[in-house]
């Protein structure tokens, strides 16, 4: 997997961030162009503002298009972080339960938030919107913490004791979001269902501004950890003797994670395997340092999300798939290879 | 509309899903009914019913007194909130069911309530699932009903005047253009009301085209450029004041606006909704037909006599 290629230089990081940004734009150029409705995109972009065939293109595919870029980013960069911090290829924000624990108390502001309590705490306009995805950051963070701290609890925190809390966490969380489905109305039970299996949700221009922001902040985050994340490939003795502080850098990734899923849940619910495919398709194109590593893989995330939600709008024509069944059927298989895959080389060793 | 080729949806597998979900949702109702057996002359003295609709209908028919217990979502008439509770519509607690020691359960298939009936026939329990996806289907709701609670005569009577207030329904909408209408339930992800369903039809009695059968199945999730396509002139928006999320329906209406190049949109036709008639199966269907053709058409139903005779329910009406 190693395809050591020496110094990462600024040269090489702005090619590598170019290709990306290229890549993305080929992707979304796809997702515009592609839908259940046939319009010839050029007459569409000529067309007056009130023309459907524009709408479609400007109103309708346009900001899928972001959304599937930024969620897909994030959660493509998420996964990178968490597998280089944790040393293990299985690890995403899905499966370690962390987009669980965001969306559970992401749901729970979202039905908060046209309460009155919530209006009397002068929660109005944009602290609302502000409001939903601090509680999913939140959400995301106490997860993190709380799956760490029980697997943990056994005093060393093997790979396989993290995956199995995590995924017990996710089922919790899956099972009490159900919940929180029976006691509403049938209005919004539809809405609360499409986050559990992950759903690209246009609400508004402030959701995306959001989405964008969080992806920035945790961008900034790992990339500040990226050396680090470098040095604990060697294993966490061979990261301190190289005076990395590992417990700091621990910290840094899980804030980091928990920003970008924050930023990603509320617009999204939880999208499940893209965290956990993309890291690994980019490793086998730029190698395994994760100066590399961890933007190619936030480009990677955005264009297999756009090309996914492509997929979901498209298929059934009329009708929609949520995008979550796509990723699900690409990445379940995908999984179950890695985990063979993994056995064997544990059983070789 | 230059940019849409001519073709505009395409047709990509749609006859196929349509088919499949069919075949399955067949195979689902199928297996929940059926095994019931016959009602005893003049009916049985307690009855659960598990279904707002069924509640509605034995209310309508004089027979409350024999009702023993309701599902949580039933609220109407406000008499029926007042009943003790068997569970949920969706969830139907089968230890509280058994302990009303009820006569007959009532109910209708949902996606959660199978397990539920099937355990209950196990215990021998007399359980009579009634589908009311279709006014007719209703119809035949209204007798079964009827039969098991003793009011034969009066359900007869009861389909009888409900058909009558839709045909009156459906002869004032007769002069009046037939508009395109979409007939929204949720927002996150869209979810509106598809053909082979009783909104359907009541859209169809009220004067309008149901936008919402371009989708497979009676709930779709519809892509939203589907919508923009197919150009709905009304849009009655359920979602509206009950949805997630901040802003309530100010916010509902901004979200419209970006599609302005729907008809409903621009001439500002995008209607909330919040009476639950028109999602029940019931003896209401008159009263939701006429809310409609309020929605649809944006003016009163005017009518000399009877318009409001589906606004209480009229026991007596029916003809015991």
């Amino acid at each position: 997997m190693t395809r050591g290629r020496g110094q990462v230089t600024p040269q090489g990081a702005l090619l590598l961030h170019a290709v990306g940004a290229a890549a993305l734009l080929a992707a979304a150029l796809v997702g515009l162009t592609v839908g259940p409705v046939d319009i010839d995109p050029i007459a569409a972009i000529q067309a007056p503002a009130e023309d459907p065939a524009h709408v479609i293109l400007f109103g309708a595919r346009l900001p899928r298009v972001i959304l599937g870029a930024l969620v897909g980013g994030a959660l493509g960069l998420g996964g990178a972080g968490l597998q280089a911090l944790l040393h293990n290829p299985l690890a995403c924000p899905h499966i370690l339960g962390i987009s669980g624990g965001a969306a559970l108390l992401g749901i729970l502001a979202m039905i908060a938030v046209p309460m009155p309590f919530v209006a009397a705490l002068g929660l109005t306009g944009g602290a609302a919107y502000a409001f939903v995805p601090f509680a999913a950051f939140v959400g995301a963070l106490g997860t993190a913490a709380l799956v760490r701290g029980v697997a943990a609890g056994s005093g060393r925190v093997t790979p396989h004791t993290l995956l199995l809390t995590g995924v017990v966490f996710n089922s919790f969380a899956a099972a009490l979001i159900t919940f929180i489905n029976s006691l509403s109305d049938f209005y919004r039970a539809h809405g609360i269902l499409a986050w559990v299996v992950g759903t690209l949700v246009v609400r508004g221009d402030a959701w995306t501004w959001a989405a964008a922001a969080t992806l920035v902040v945790g961008l900034v985050l790992l990339a500040a950890s990226a050396r680090d994340l470098n040095a604990l490939a060697l294993g966490e003795e061979g990261a301190v003797s190289l005076g990395v502080d590992v417990g700091r850098a621990r910290r840094r990734v899980y804030l980091a994670v928990a920003v970008l899923v924050a930023g990603a849940v509320p617009v999204s619910g939880m999208i499940g395997f893209v965290g956990l495919i993309v890291p690994h398709a980019v490793r086998l194109l730029v190698g395994s340092d994760q100066r590399r590593v961890l933007p190619a893989s936030l480009w990677g995330g955005g264009i297999f999300l756009v090309l996914a939600d492509t997929a979901a709008r498209t298929v059934l024509g009329a009708n929609e798939l949520p995008v979550g069944v796509v990723t699900a059927l690409c990445g379940g298989p995908f999984f179950l290879f890695l985990l063979r895959r993994q056995t064997q080389r544990e059983l070789a060793a | 509309m230059k940019g849409i080729a001519p073709g505009r949806l395409r047709a990509v597998g749609k006859e196929g899903t349509r088919a499949c979900i069919c075949a399955f949702s067949c195979l689902l109702l199928f297996s929940g009914v059926g095994t019931a057996g016959e009602p005893p002359p003049g009916g049985v003295s307690r009855v659960v019913s598990l279904a707002p609709s069924i509640t509605e209908q034995i209310f309508a028919l004089g027979a409350e007194d024999r009702l023993v217990a309701v599902s949580t979502y039933c609220d109407y008439p406000p008499e029926a909130a007042r009943l003790p509770r068997a569970g949920s519509y969706l969830k139907p607690s089968v230890e509280a069911i058994l302990g009303f020691e009820p006569d007959v359960v009532l109910a209708v298939p949902t996606p959660g309530n199978r397990a539920a009936i099937e355990q209950l026939r196990r215990l021998d329990l007399e359980v009579v699932v009634v589908s009311e996806d279709t006014f007719e289907q209703t119809w035949d709701a209204f007798r079964t009903v009827g039969a098991w609670v003793g009011k034969g005569a009066a359900a007869e009577a009861l389909v009888g005047r409900v058909s009558a207030e839709l045909e009156e329904v459906r002869a004032a909408a007769k002069n009046r253009p037939r508009r395109r209408v979409l007939f929204v339930v949720g927002h996150d992800p869209l979810v509106v009301a598809g053909a082979g369903l009783f909104v359907d039809q009541l859209i169809d009695v009220a004067g309008g085209r149901n936008v919402g059968s371009i989708g497979t199945g009676q709930w779709p999730r519809l892509s939203l450029e589907a919508v923009v396509a197919a150009a709905p002139e009304v849009i009655i928006d359920g979602a509206m004041g009950t949805e997630a999320g901040p802003g309530g329906d100010a916010a509902m209406l901004a979200w419209w606006q970006a599609y302005r190049s729907v008809p409903a949109v621009r001439d500002g036709k995008v209607r909330a909704q919040r009476s639950n008639a028109l999602l029940r199966p019931g003896p209401r269907l008159g009263v939701a037909a006429r809310e409609l053709f309020e929605l649809v058409h944006g003016e009163k139903l005017s009518t000399d006599d009877g318009s409001n005779s589906g606004a209480r329910l009229s026991r007596d009406g029916a003809g015991t």
